[in-house]
């Protein structure tokens, strides 16, 4: 399977999901995946990728893009990748898994994703809404070695892995909507 | 797609696949001469072109590393073999943590991390470089083209170029590439490897090994190690070094009887452990991690059981070996994490991460006082540590 270049790591999805159509996401209060709340601030062009992904953007998914995974079960990977004449087995979440060890997993399927120089930082805990949570920022260099930067913020609701990670090109493109994402962050209300 | 736009992208293929099945000496001329650029107007050209393309590519692609005390040692060796050759070949140690050794037409040769970390010692990596210079001298890859040209028609070609797409323009995307090249070689519509082109590498690759000093012999021990890895492996995941390289057990055979000829009546050959672990001591446990994010846990499993029968560098191993099980989960895993850690805190000179480790074990256990003291020895010997603030809220937790 070939990944999409200088795009994100849940990009790898789109190969295996039946992908719809793009749609709009006004600035108005969106509700994800039944679990909670978010005010987008801008509008986005938004996408859904099998169950478990959603992806926003304004300016492509190969120059910046909040991924929103919701739920992800024990077991699952956070990313799919099926080769050619045989099965691959990407790292999987676990239900035990706590803010370091969902980073471990955040930083392995990154990297079996074809991304160099993954570095991860900050790890400290913050709030998903109201439930206990953590956030990291992190930076990556995409298979044609374009740097990219992000930050993730994610929790472990009812045994399932929500995690919401902005990322942009370290030139340019991640400072462009980083506010906007911060605010979004910020306003998070479970359901 | 045009024609020449495939053959581009194939010859990229062929080098990223590593060795890539080749012809012999016969029939696309003499040896390589110091310092040779081929004719501009000839088939030759193409392929320089294709990998001189590729080789940029390679140089900013983020990967490759660039510590110049490594690099200059590799080089060195590489200069002992071929003195003539020496600035002809230009070495690249790329960070991928699977075995394998690529050599590009024009003289690129690439070195993959997993590779490094899995010899032993000088001898080795001189067998390594002398089998893939050979691949230059003899132009191996040229003669990969010709037959490729006179066995594929043109309609696959397109077909495969299509398929490939961008994928093997990069070094990033050499991983991939290579596994789709694979899966095409394996399927047979590529080429089948030529032993007798893999034979000749090993055969002459061994002269120079023996001719530069260093014991030849140990070319027999990387594939004895090699083996051990894939038998204990997911069968699903094929290396990308088996896959490319026949993986007889024949060959070793044929290496030791070789190396037995070459070393008769000689004495004071170099094996060279010592420099080789020093040159590599402060990049095995960046290594390892990567290792590690394989996931391919049993193949991991027998290289760490190797190097601890080693017995050096207990307290790295020790931990890493930790994380395979912690990172694994299966069950009973955890229990031997924490004995592993246990053994690397022995040592008395182990990693500050070893305590983090211990700590997320024994909390996944259910030891929260364990885990707490671990925790807490982790902030005492890394104040500045990245994630303070996590580790002081479960502290917080556990109290």
């Amino acid at each position: 399977m070939k990944l999409r270049n200088g795009a994100g790591l849940f990009l790898s999805v789109v190969i295996l999901c039946g992908c719809a159509a793009y749609k709009l996401v006004g600035p108005e209060r969106h509700e994800i995946t039944g679990v909670y709340f978010v005010e987008p601030q801008i509008a986005w062009s938004a996408r859904q990728y099998g169950e478990k992904m959603e992806v926003w953007t304004v300016d492509g998914l190969q120059l910046e893009a909040v991924f929103f995974l919701k739920g992800l079960k024990d077991g699952e990977p956070l990313l799919y990748v099926k080769e050619r004449g045989g099965s691959k087995h990407p790292p999987e979440f676990k239900s035990y898994m706590n803010a370091n060890e969902v980073l471990e997993l955040f930083v392995a399927s990154l990297t079996y994703a074809g991304r160099g120089q993954v570095q991860v930082k900050d790890l400290r805990p913050a709030p998903f809404g109201k439930a206990p949570g953590y956030r990291f920022e992190y930076s990556y260099l995409t298979v044609d070695g374009l740097e990219m930067e992000g930050f993730a913020l994610g929790a472990v609701l009812n045994a399932k892995l929500f995690l919401i990670m902005y990322e942009g090109s370290s030139q340019y493109y991640f400072e462009k909507y980083r506010a906007d994402v911060e605010k979004l962050i910020a306003s998070i209300s479970l359901l | 797609m045009k024609l020449l736009g495939a053959v581009g992208l194939l010859l990229l293929v062929a080098w990223g696949s590593g060795c890539g099945p080749s012809g012999t000496r016969t029939g696309q001329g003499a040896i390589i001469q110091p310092g040779e650029r081929p004719d501009p107007s000839g088939v030759e050209a193409d392929t320089w072109m294709a990998a001189e393309k590729f080789e940029q590519e390679l140089k900013t692609s983020g990967r490759v590393m660039e510590d110049p005390a490594l690099n200059r040692y590799v080089h060195g060796i590489l200069c002992n073999l071929v003195p003539d050759y020496c600035s002809d070949i230009r070495v690249y140690i790329v960070q991928n943590p699977d075995f394998n050794a690529t050599m590009a037409p024009n003289g690129a040769l690439s070195l993959w991390t997993g590779m490094l970390l899995r010899l032993d010692n000088e001898a080795e990596l001189a067998v390594v470089l002398g089998h893939e210079t050979t691949h230059y001298l003899h132009r191996h890859t040229l003669q990969w083209w010709t037959d490729a040209r006179a066995k594929l028609d043109a309609l696959v070609f397109v077909q495969l170029a299509a398929v490939m797409g961008g994928a093997a323009a990069g070094m990033g995307r050499v991983g991939s590439a290579a596994g789709q090249v694979i899966g095409y070689l394996v399927q047979g519509r590529i080429l089948a490897f030529s032993r007798d082109n893999e034979r000749d590498a090993d055969n002459t690759g061994l002269d120079m090994v023996a001719r530069a000093g260093y014991d030849p012999r140990e070319a027999a021990e990387i594939w004895k190690a090699l083996i051990t890895e894939r038998d204990a492996g997911d069968k699903s995941r094929p290396s990308i070094f088996f896959a490319t390289h026949p993986t007889e057990e024949d060959r070793i055979a044929y290496l030791e009887s070789r190396a037995q000829r070459l070393v008769d009546g000689r004495e004071g050959l170099t094996v060279g452990r010592a420099p080789y672990q020093e040159a590599i001591e402060s990049w095995r446990g960046v290594w390892l991690r990567d290792e590690l994010q394989r996931r391919d846990f049993k193949v991991t499993q027998v290289l760490l059981r190797r190097l601890i029968e080693q017995g050096s560098n207990l307290d790295e191993l020790y931990f890493f070996r930790g994380e395979l099980y912690r990172l694994r989960g299966e069950d009973g895993d955890i229990d031997e994490a924490i004995a592993s850690y246990r053994k690397a805190l022995d040592t008395g000179n182990s990693l500050a991460e070893t305590h983090r480790s211990l700590g997320l074990a024994l909390a996944r256990r259910g030891d929260r006082a364990g885990a707490r003291h671990s925790y807490e020895n982790y902030l005492r010997l890394r104040p500045d540590a990245g994630d303070r603030k996590m580790i002081e809220f479960y502290i917080s937790e556990l109290k």
